[in-house]
């Protein structure tokens, strides 16, 4: 009972020093909310307009070659599309060559002739390879215009077969990339908030000399590592419905149905836990709160790209290894019920992150009876 | 002089307190290193996409060949493909389980062609996000274009029709992406380091309470030279570690002069310490102030140093623009991996602007929180 009271009393203090604390209350909400959205907007903002100015050279002039430049311009098919800056090949060489521009595509002289002749045809294309992605971009959207055309335009004028591909998806709709990264976005808020919170409270008592008198009484130390725990998880609570309600209204994410939000709730009440005891641990050590938001950003930030938050660890080396962190499990929980992707396993992911949780409050406790008998 | 004798003195004295905190000099470059690192480890591999190819007939020659595309396919650096498997029942559990993103379904194809009609081949996309079913999509539309290419000299069936781009590429080899981000990322150092140096370094003075003994010193000049001339000395230190690491973990080695970089590296840093001053002094406290600085630092070298920064959208353009971190990105990529000088001059002229704008604001600033 009297260690109920500690705990309660020490719960009661943190979640007040929160609240007189508005600049930290401001740090936990803008920066999750400041680094996603501003990485969402970026990728939302070339999905949608992903248009790459290039130079068009025809030196054919035929029936064809208009019919190829067409295509070249169309915004049919998949992203990017090209925009002609100038049609004229010195013009379009001087820019290229100041590396004003990344692409000149050139549709020699006899184009026509050779396809009307039934000949394998080919353009030609200057491309700047000076960053490995856009060379990739670049490529690929080139060569999917160059597909259209052979499916649109060459195979239905010829009499001789070819080989072209139909697709199905795994998942009914489309999902944009804003909407799955902003399921990362909210993993990004519970671990970062949990861990800073907790480790900048932790660090004040040590700071101005008050930690002494908490782990003195009897079990005063235990119910100092609890009580900051779960303030900072009702904290990050708070700070988590904002955001959650901002990214709701600006990425459209999905509202998870009532009969979801058991397993949604375990999987964030546990994954704020374990990032709380991590920063009580930080925060135990650093005993100055200046030295707290470095480390805390660096496993966060680095936490939140390894598990998806930008990229789908599917698409990631080491995806095997990635999927058993306690993030990528609790954002593939939120995907799975705000975003629509139905194939994921929730009983899978929320063993991943209770065995995270167990082993966390193990090494917690182990930690903490050990310190106290040294001490 | 006596300016210059007490700039040297307080630059000493902030030098000798920097060294003395190794986890301040850790702080000034650590959050770069762990990008880095992220950066490599995440999109230095994901070009490669996980696929079965699995073929209705496993002993049809021209389902074979197109098999054989789809794995040959890609560029110098990666392949396109990583066909995990050819067997339908594990292609099937693997793609249940999310450890694959598609399965290309390879129908026996030689017949279709043979007998003049058009060969169909079946994707099925782990549509986790829309860039990664336009990804596959595209990489199979580049599969079906190379092997009609080869049908011209196959005995087996009719020539197909078909078109293909002849590439001619600006650098002998593709720039590998995490090279263009070890170059972006010294960049950043230098921002970096600059504003956070100095931001640290002017609000400790009010945070500690030192501010008083500060002001004793002969004039307002002397003490934004000092902060500055060790916010340089700092930079210096931080973007030399960050180079390192650079060219040990993304393989960023210059092509060009390295006295362009250099200058850059002088310019940058003295023009973003005046950024850092005056974020110091707004809000006299180290964390806040170091906070917002970094954030600062991120987003410039979000638009310039991830990908060229003139790929952004137009409607975004102007935003990019206004930001000094894009002109030191884009001086410092385009002469250390392009050697190409054809904007440095005016990017530098940026830079100066920005940096006398920024001293003659820190100058009023600080005079009159001094004066208080």
């Amino acid at each position: 009972m009297i260690l109920l009271t500690q705990i309660y009393g020490e719960f009661v203090k943190k979640f007040t020093l929160w609240r007189r604390r508005p600049i930290w209350a401001i740090i936990g909400l803008f920066a999750p909310l400041g680094i996603s959205t501003f990485i969402i907007a970026s990728f939302a903002t070339m999905a949608e307009l992903p248009v790459w100015q290039i130079g068009l050279v025809d030196e054919d002039n035929t029936v064809q070659s208009q019919a190829l430049k067409e295509v070249l311009l169309s915004r049919e098919g998949t992203m990017p599309y090209y925009q002609a800056a100038t049609e004229s090949w010195e013009e379009a060489k001087t820019l290229y060559d100041d590396g004003k521009l990344y692409m000149v595509v050139k549709i020699p002289e006899g184009f026509g002739n050779k396809l009307s002749a039934g000949q394998p045809v080919a353009i030609d294309a200057l491309i700047s390879n000076a960053h490995a992605d856009q060379t990739k971009n670049l490529r690929l959207g080139l060569d999917a215009r160059l597909y259209l055309f052979y499916e649109q335009y060459m195979l239905p004028s010829s009499d001789r077969p070819g080989v072209i591909y139909s697709y199905s998806l795994t998942y009914p709709t489309e999902i944009p990339r804003a909407g799955y990264m902003a399921t990362g976005a909210l993993v990004l808020t519970i671990i970062l908030a949990s861990m800073m919170y907790a480790a900048l409270f932790t660090a004040l008592e040590h700071q101005e000399k008050t930690a002494l008198e908490v782990e003195t009484p009897p079990g005063g130390s235990f119910a100092g590592m609890v009580g900051t725990v779960l303030a900072t998880m009702v904290e990050t609570f708070i700070i988590l419905g904002i955001i959650g309600i901002v990214n709701v209204l600006l990425w459209h994410l999905k509202v998870p149905p009532v009969s979801a939000l058991p397993q949604i709730l375990l999987a964030v009440v546990l994954l704020a836990m374990i990032f709380a005891i991590i920063g009580y641990g930080l925060g135990q050590k650093a005993r100055d709160v200046r030295l707290v938001l470095g480390p805390t950003m660096i496993v966060v930030l680095t936490l939140w790209l390894l598990s998806g938050g930008v990229n789908p660890v599917e698409a990631m080396a080491g995806s095997k290894f990635l999927a058993i962190l306690p993030t990528t499990a609790t954002l593939r929980i939120l995907a799975r019920e705000m975003v629509g992707l139905e194939t994921i396993s929730i009983e899978t992911n929320l063993l991943i992150i209770v065995v995270w949780s167990i082993a966390t409050v193990f090494i917690a406790l182990i930690l903490k009876i050990g310190i106290k008998n040294r001490s | 002089m006596e300016i210059f004798t007490s700039a040297l003195a307080l630059a000493r004295k902030d030098l000798i307190s920097w060294f003395r905190s190794p986890m301040h000099v850790l702080v000034s470059f650590a959050p770069i290193i762990v990008i880095m690192v992220v950066l490599t480890f995440t999109m230095g591999d994901t070009e490669t996409m996980p696929v079965a190819v699995v073929l209705d007939d496993p002993d049809d020659p021209m389902a074979q060949q197109f098999a054989g595309t789809v794995g040959g396919i890609g560029t110098a650096n990666f392949a396109w493909f990583e066909v995990v498997t050819t067997d339908r029942e594990e292609a099937e559990t693997l793609f249940q389980n999310n450890e694959l993103l598609g399965i290309i379904e390879v129908p026996a194809i030689t017949g279709q062609l043979q007998s003049g009609e058009n060969a169909t081949v079946r994707l099925r996309i782990a549509n986790l996000n829309d860039d990664i079913t336009k990804n596959f999509r595209q990489r199979v539309q580049e599969a079906c274009l190379v092997f009609n290419d080869r049908l011209q000299v196959s005995s087996v069936v009719p020539a197909s029709p078909s078109i293909k781009a002849n590439f001619d590429t600006f650098l002998p080899e593709d720039l590998p992406a995490q090279v263009f981000f070890g170059a972006g990322l010294v960049a950043l150092a230098i921002i970096m380091g600059g504003i956070n140096n100095a931001c640290t370094l002017v609000a400790r003075e009010f945070e500690e309470n030192t501010y008083k003994e500060l002001v004793l010193a002969p004039g307002t000049i002397s003490i934004i030279m000092g902060k500055w001339a060790s916010a340089l000395v700092q930079t210096f230190i931080s973007v030399g570690i960050v180079w390192g690491l650079a060219a040990l973990v993304c393989d960023f080695i210059p092509q060009g002069s390295i006295f362009p970089l250099l200058l850059l590296i002088l310019v940058g840093s003295l023009a973003f310490a005046g950024l850092g001053t005056l974020l110091g002094l707004y809000f006299k406290q180290v964390m806040p102030a170091a906070i917002a600085g970094m954030l600062f630092s991120i987003v410039g070298w979000w638009f310039g140093g991830v990908i060229w920064a003139d790929i952004w959208p137009q409607s975004m353009q102007g935003i990019i623009a206004a930001f000094p971190t894009t002109y030191l990105i884009r001086a410092f990529t385009k002469a250390a991996l392009l050697d190409l000088y054809t904007t440095y001059w005016f990017d530098v002229g940026i830079l100066l602007i920005f940096g006398v704008v920024t001293a003659i604001l820190s100058y009023i600033l600080l005079r009159k929180k001094t004066a208080l």
